[in-house]
C-alpha cells in the first residue's frame, strides 16, 4: 500500500507546473459554483428575461463549451506522444494528420452540443435560432478556439504535459467568458478580464443567434472582428505548432513523455 | 531546389558528416541561461559524432554497437524523427531535412519501442488498415492480409485487441505494419525482441529473401549477432556515436589475421598425477608463447605470438617430451561477438 503511495505521488510531483495549477483549479472551480449559486442576480427574470430563461441561457453556454474544448483538445490529442512519431513518419503532412486527427472529435463536440439543446428543449426550453448566423458562430468560434488549441498543443510538446492555455480557457473561461452566468454579473476588475477573452464574444453571439434570432447582418459589427481575430489565432496557431515540432524533432523528444 | 533522380544514384543510404547532440539539461535549465544571458543551451551529449556511411541499393545492412552508441539516433535521423544538427542523410535519394515527405514516401519502419502508435482498444487489423489508407495503397484490405500472412499473424489474432496480444505477437504486428508501405528501404531496429525462437528463423529468412521484393534495401540495427551474421551484406560499428568500422562479416572477423597474438587450445588425454599445471610451466618456455593457462583438467589455451610460425610445432613437441598424450591442438575461431567486442575495446585497429 505504501509502496503505491509512495511511487504515485513521486510521479505526481515530477509534474510540478501540473500541481500548481491543479490547486488553483480547485480553487477558482470551487469560487465559479459558490458564484452562480449564491448570485441574487441570476435568479433576476428580469435581466434573463432577453435571453428568454436562465436554464436556456446555461444550455447554450454549457452546450458549446462542449465545442471549445474539443476545439482546445483536438490538435494536442493528435500529437500526443504516443503518436507522435508515428503521425511524423507518415507520408503525409503535419496539418494533413491535424485535420484528420481532430474531425472526429468535432462531431463528438457537435453531437454533445445538439443532445443538450434537445433534451433540454424536451424539458420545455425553447429557442429562437437564425439558423444562418447560428451555424457561421459556431464555424468562426470553432476556428478561434482551433487556433488556441494549436498554441495549447505547440506548448504541451515542449512542457508534455501542462499547457497554459487550455487551463486559461477551460478553467477560467468557465469563470470568465459568461459560459454559466453573463459576465456583467462580476466584479468590474474581473470584467476586464472577461473583455479580452474571445469566447466571451462568441458565447454572446451564439445565445443572440440562437435565443433572439438575430440575423448575420444584425450580428455583423461582432461577426467581422471574430472573423479576424480567428485568421490570426489559426495563423499564430499553426505557427506556434510547427515551430513545436520542429523544436521536438531537433532535441529529440517527439517520444518523450 | 534540386531533386535527386534516384534511379541514378548507387546508394539506398547516405550519411556525410552527420552530427547529433542531445542537451543534457531539460528547457527549464535552458530558459535559466537564456534569461541570464548565458544564452538558450546547456551541457551536451553527443549522439552521432560527424558519422559518415554509405549503404548500397539491395543491400541488407547491420548497425552494431553498445547501449548508447547512436544506433536508434541514426534511424531516427534516416527515418526523418529527428532533425540533424549538421551533415547531410540522404535516403533512396532525397534529404531527410528538406524532403522529409519524399523519404517517408519511400520508407517501412519498425522503431525499438514498437508497440507506440497502435490504438490499444482495436485490433491489429484495424489499426493495419488505418496506416495503409495512409501509406495510400491500392488495396488496403490485400496488403493487410499479405502482411499479416508474411508475419504469420493471421486468423482470430488479427482480430483481437491489440492490448491482448502477447509482446511477441505485439512486435509481429509492429513488424506488420513496416511491412505495408511495400517500401524500397525498409528500417528494423530490433526486429527479432520478443520474438519465439521459431519465428526468429523465420524472420532470418524473410530479412534474407528482402521480403518478397529482392531490390529492396534493409538497414538493420541489432544486438543479436546471430541475427546479423546470418542476414548481412555488410555491418557497420558504431561507437560513441562514430563510425568505427564498416565491412563484411569476413572482412570484420578476418581483422584479426593482423593482431599480434593468435589462440590455441591443447587437448591432452588426462594425467592424474601431474595435471596440466606442470606442462602449462615448460610451454611458457617456448620462443613466442606469451600464455599458457589450463582450461580443465584435459584442455590448455595458449597464446601464440604471429611472427613466430614455429612456435605451435614446438608446443606440441614440449607436450610429447614430456610424456602428455597430445588429442589435438586447434586455433580458435574468433567468433563475430569477440570481434565487434575487440574493435570496440580499440584492440583491433
Amino acid at each position: 500500500m505504501l509502496g503505491y503511495l509512495i511511487i504515485d505521488f513521486n510521479e505526481w510531483v515530477s509534474y510540478k507546473l501540473e500541481i500548481s495549477f491543479w490547486l488553483l483549479n480547485t480553487l477558482i472551480g470551487a469560487i465559479t459554483y459558490a458564484y452562480l449559486g449564491s448570485n441574487v442576480a441570476l435568479q433576476n427574470q428580469e435581466y434573463m428575461a432577453q435571453y428568454g430563461s436562465f436554464l436556456s441561457f446555461l444550455l447554450v453556454g454549457m452546450s458549446f463549451n462542449y465545442l471549445i474544448y474539443a476545439s482546445l483538445e483536438a490538435p494536442r490529442m493528435a500529437i500526443n506522444p504516443w503518436n507522435l512519431e508515428w503521425n511524423l513518419t507518415l507520408p503525409t503532412s503535419l496539418y494533413e494528420v491535424i485535420i484528420g486527427s481532430v474531425f472526429f472529435r468535432y462531431l463528438v463536440g457537435l453531437l454533445q452540443f445538439t443532445l443538450y439543446l434537445s433534451i433540454a428543449s424536451a424539458f420545455g426550453v425553447t429557442y429562437a435560432i437564425d439558423t444562418a448566423s447560428t451555424i457561421v458562430t459556431i464555424i468562426l468560434g470553432a476556428a478561434v478556439m482551433w487556433g488556441f488549441g494549436m498554441i495549447s498543443a505547440g506548448v504541451q510538446v515542449i512542457t508534455k504535459r501542462w499547457d497554459p492555455v487550455t487551463w486559461f480557457f477551460t478553467m477560467l473561461g468557465g469563470l470568465l467568458s459568461g459560459v454559466w452566468f453573463p459576465y456583467q454579473l462580476l466584479p468590474p476588475s474581473l470584467q476586464n478580464l472577461s473583455k479580452v477573452m474571445p469566447q466571451t464574444y462568441i458565447l454572446e453571439m451564439l445565445r443572440r443567434a440562437m435565443l433572439r434570432s438575430e440575423s448575420i447582418p444584425s450580428l455583423w459589427e461582432s461577426l467581422y472582428p471574430l472573423m479576424i481575430t480567428a485568421f490570426i489565432i489559426l495563423s499564430i496557431g499553426s505557427f506556434i505548432y510547427s515551430k513545436s515540432i520542429k523544436y521536438s524533432k531537433k532535441y529529440g523528444t517527439t517520444g518523450e513523455f | 531546389m534540386i531533386i535527386a533522380d534516384t534511379s541514378l544514384t548507387e546508394y539506398a543510404i547516405e550519411l556525410n558528416g552527420v552530427r547529433k547532440a542531445y542537451e543534457k539539461k531539460g528547457l527549464k535549465k535552458r530558459l535559466v541561461n537564456a534569461l541570464t544571458l548565458r544564452g538558450f543551451v546547456g551541457e551536451k551529449t553527443t549522439a552521432l559524432d560527424e558519422a559518415s556511411l554509405k549503404v548500397r541499393r539491395g543491400e541488407v545492412f547491420g548497425l552494431l554497437g553498445p547501449n548508447g552508441a547512436g544506433k536508434t539516433t541514426m534511424i531516427k535521423v534516416l527515418t526523418t524523427i529527428l532533425t540533424p544538427d549538421s551533415g547531410t542523410a540522404i535516403v533512396d535519394g532525397f534529404n531527410v531535412v528538406t524532403e522529409s515527405l519524399k523519404v517517408r514516401e519511400r520508407i517501412g519502419v519498425l522503431y525499438e519501442d514498437s508497440e507506440r502508435g497502435f490504438g490499444w482498444r482495436l485490433s491489429t487489423w484495424t489499426n493495419l488498415m488505418f496506416y495503409a489508407r495512409e501509406y495510400m495503397v491500392d488495396n488496403p484490405r490485400k496488403r493487410v492480409e499479405e502482411v499479416l500472412k508474411i508475419v504469420e499473424l493471421e486468423g482470430e489474432d488479427a482480430f483481437k485487441w491489440f492490448q491482448k496480444l502477447s509482446k511477441g505477437m505485439k512486435q509481429k504486428a509492429a513488424l506488420a505494419r513496416a511491412l505495408i508501405p511495400d517500401a524500397q528501404v525498409l528500417f528494423l531496429d530490433e526486429p527479432q525482441r520478443s520474438l519465439d525462437i521459431l519465428f526468429v528463423l523465420r524472420l532470418k529468412q524473410l530479412i534474407k529473401e528482402k521480403f518478397g521484393k529482392p531490390g529492396r534495401t534493409i538497414f538493420l540495427s541489432t544486438h543479436d549477432m546471430h541475427l546479423i551474421e546470418e542476414t548481412c551484406d555488410r555491418i557497420a560499428v558504431i561507437d560513441k556515436g562514430r563510425i568505427v568500422k564498416v565491412g563484411t562479416v569476413e572482412e570484420l572477423k578476418s581483422l584479426f589475421k593482423s593482431m599480434k597474438t593468435s589462440s590455441y587450445t591443447l587437448e591432452v588425454a588426462h594425467d592424474q598425477i601431474r595435471g596440466l599445471n606442470r606442462l602449462a610451466e615448460e610451454i611458457l618456455h617456448v620462443d613466442g608463447v606469451e600464455e599458457a593457462k589450463p582450461l580443465d583438467l584435459t584442455k590448455l589455451k595458449v597464446g601464440v605470438t604471429r611472427d613466430k610460425p614455429d612456435a605451435v610445432n614446438q608446443i606440441l613437441k614440449t607436450a610429447l617430451e614430456h610424456g602428455y598424450h597430445v588429442t589435438a591442438l586447434t586455433e580458435e575461431e574468433i567468433s563475430l561477438e569477440e570481434s565487434i567486442a575487440k574493435i570496440l575495446r580499440g584492440e583491433v585497429t
